[in-house]
């Protein structure tokens, strides 16, 4: 069983600690996504696990075997990982059966073994019939197919993916996110995965790892880190929301401007936001049953997005909200109207 | 004709008299002096022969010289290709800000002429110079630095190292480093990496860089002549005495002949290689 365990893994570049003392448990099996904005640690602590730059602390253990500690790292080449990079990184001068073929060839297999095993994976990949060309006859996604094959061949303890998707086009993109999906529940090996772009995470992860300043700031299933955000800046990563600055008024309530709102839950210190996704409230022409968070807006623009409509408002105090209704609400810009903020989808959040 | 093209072939035409004048006729000069007859009042008397090309060819003086010539060439060449390839792989891959130094550093041979730079390496290799008297002081044996081949060799790799480490960073610049570590990844030490990826892909700049140092090798002329010191026997240096004994005539024909088997050589390399770099485009 090959789980992946970071413990206070730190690395630093100069005085920048661009990965702060990690601490992160990867289940046999699951595919983790490290997501969070450029700069944020995401991709050197993946680095760090291939083991092509050494830790400044902490440790790497696979399967409770130590790779890396702060005396002694173990070699890219003696980890048993795959990485899968955004360049797709295909070796140019080989055919495509010579570049899947490679990891076995490395260990030694003999040479009928290695043809079929190949052709296997080109199978599963929909890729046996281009077998002999090279790498710069074929699309990106065709490409970063192959780079999967390489990878997975080699039937890795831990599947390393630094943004392989970045560099397709939209379509291809979200047709892929599909075929690693599929591939992942195939083969079932613990995999980190890279991103930036939330929507890859949001598909293809079991545990989504929210970075940012080299640290973690929350970890879990893509749902809770949706429904649920640990901090305002993982409600903003996470887009679509809305987040008003607010004031604590007691265990259940804040402020925002002279608004008073019901939470689900307030934290008792520090500077407080308020994060209210788009689609979670109520935009109609009057005011809603009850009148608990509630308030009165004009509507400042509307866009009309064919399955949904897009609405800017603005509350009493002047502060703005985004709202996305059903196609059918239909209210003029300049118009009064009411805001129902539904007390559980209102999140009191540190800042 | 449109006035673009017109204008292209106006430009291209300095440089068209430029090397018909000063490169196509005296190379011309070349052939038709090398089928003529010796003479001691002008560079060549009248009436053609071919006699000069079948001594270049078959005289085992000249034909040893020659390969001489060429397998010091060919020495010459894999020992600056050592030399230079962890040269040019650092250079292509730091990130330091001493980069343009390191850079300045390759190319500081060229930056002086060749004949001061060979006196430079007379003054340290000479039988009393600077590392014969360090020996002497030492007490220990004086060592035959200059005078052979030795000192020819080593002169001639330090003139022609920007020659091989310059296309070699060329190519090596253009290998993402992914590539590496991808091998890396999949169980591939740095030896492997290095044979497997590294190499292959370096070829271009490799056959490039070979091909200018071969070339340059087999027509250096001061360094051999220096160094050598009448003791080591290049085809140039037989070329230039042959001017001295008024052999013009002959000495053009050994300069034809070593121009066209250098060719050969680089012709034979260049299909040996392309073989290798196939497929890679």
């Amino acid at each position: 069983m090959a789980d992946l365990v970071l413990g206070g893994l730190t690395k630093r570049f100069g005085t920048v600690a661009a990965v702060d003392g990690i601490d992160l448990k990867v289940e046999h099996g699951l595919l983790c996504c490290l997501l969070g904005p450029s700069g944020c640690g995401k991709t050197t602590t993946l680095r760090l696990v291939a083991g092509f730059i050494e830790p400044d602390g902490g440790t790497i253990a696979v399967g409770g075997k130590l790779l890396s500690d702060a005396r002694a790292s173990l070699p890219p080449e003696r980890r048993a990982m795959s990485m899968i990079f955004q360049s797709y990184a295909l070796w140019p001068h080989m055919t495509l059966f010579d570049n899947v073929a490679y990891g076995l060839v490395l260990r030694g297999l003999g040479r009928e073994a290695i043809r079929a095993k190949v052709e296997e994976f080109l199978k599963a990949i929909r890729m046996e019939a281009l077998a002999e060309r090279y790498p710069g006859e074929l699309s990106g996604g065709q490409q970063q197919r192959v780079a999967l094959a390489r990878a997975l061949i080699v039937e890795p303890e831990i599947l390393l993916l630094d943004e392989p998707l970045s560099n397709l086009d939209a379509n291809l993109r979200e047709e892929m996110r599909f075929e690693l999906r599929r591939l992942h529940d195939r083969y079932r090996y613990t995999t980190l995965y890279v991103t930036h772009d939330q929507a890859e995470a949001m598909s293809t992860a079991d545990l989504i790892v929210v970075m940012n300043h080299g640290r973690i700031e929350q970890a879990g299933p893509p749902e809770t880190i949706y429904n649920r955000p640990a901090s305002a800046f993982v409600a903003r990563f996470i887009g679509g929301t809305n987040i008003l600055k607010a004031r604590r008024l007691d265990a259940q309530h804040v402020a925002v401007g002279d608004l008073a709102l019901r939470c689900a839950s307030v934290p008792a210190t520090g500077d407080l936001v308020v994060s209210i996704r788009m689609h979670q409230i109520a935009l109609a022409a009057n005011r809603a049953e009850g009148t608990a968070n509630t308030a009165a807006v004009t509507i400042r623009r509307r866009v009309f997005l064919g399955a949904s409509n897009d609405y800017l408002v603005e509350l009493a105090d002047g502060s703005q909200l985004r709202v996305t209704t059903t196609p059918e609400t239909d209210l003029a810009v300049g118009a009064r109207a009411w805001v129902g903020l539904p007390e559980r989808h209102c999140l009191a959040l540190a800042e | 004709m449109s006035g673009i093209a017109r204008a292209k072939w106006l430009l291209a035409a300095p440089v068209g008299a430029m090397v018909f004048g000063f490169f196509m006729v005296p190379y011309l000069n070349i052939v038709v002096m090398s089928l003529r007859q010796p003479s001691t009042t002008q560079a060549y008397g009248p009436g053609f022969t071919t006699d000069n090309f079948v001594k270049a060819a078959t005289d085992p003086l000249y034909v040893v010289t020659l390969l001489d010539t060429l397998r010091l060439a060919a020495m010459i060449t894999l020992i600056t290709l050592a030399l230079a390839y962890p040269v040019a792989f650092h250079l292509a891959r730091t990130e330091s800000r001493w980069r343009g130094v390191l850079y300045g550093l390759v190319l500081s041979p060229l930056l002086v002429g060749v004949v001061i730079r060979t006196f430079g390496w007379i003054i340290l290799l000479a039988n009393n110079g600077l590392i014969n008297q360090a020996m002497r002081q030492l007490d220990l044996p004086r060592l035959q630095l200059m005078y052979n081949e030795f000192g020819v060799v080593l002169a001639l790799v330090h003139i022609f190292l920007p020659f091989m480490v310059l296309p070699l960073m060329g190519a090596i610049q253009g290998i993402d480093p992914r590539l590496e570590e991808a091998a890396r990844s999949l169980g591939a030490d740095k030896r492997r990496v290095f044979l497997r990826v590294l190499l292959p892909l370096s070829m271009p700049g490799i056959q490039s860089g070979c091909i200018l140092v071969f070339v340059l090798a087999c027509g250096a002329y001061v360094t051999p002549l220096l160094l050598g010191a009448g003791r080591v026997h290049t085809t140039t240096t037989v070329v230039v005495h042959q001017l001295e004994l008024f052999l013009w005539p002959f000495g053009a024909a050994l300069a034809l002949v070593l121009s066209l088997v250098g060719l050969m050589v680089v012709w034979l390399y260049a299909r040996l290689s392309g073989r290798v770099l196939r497929g890679q485009s």
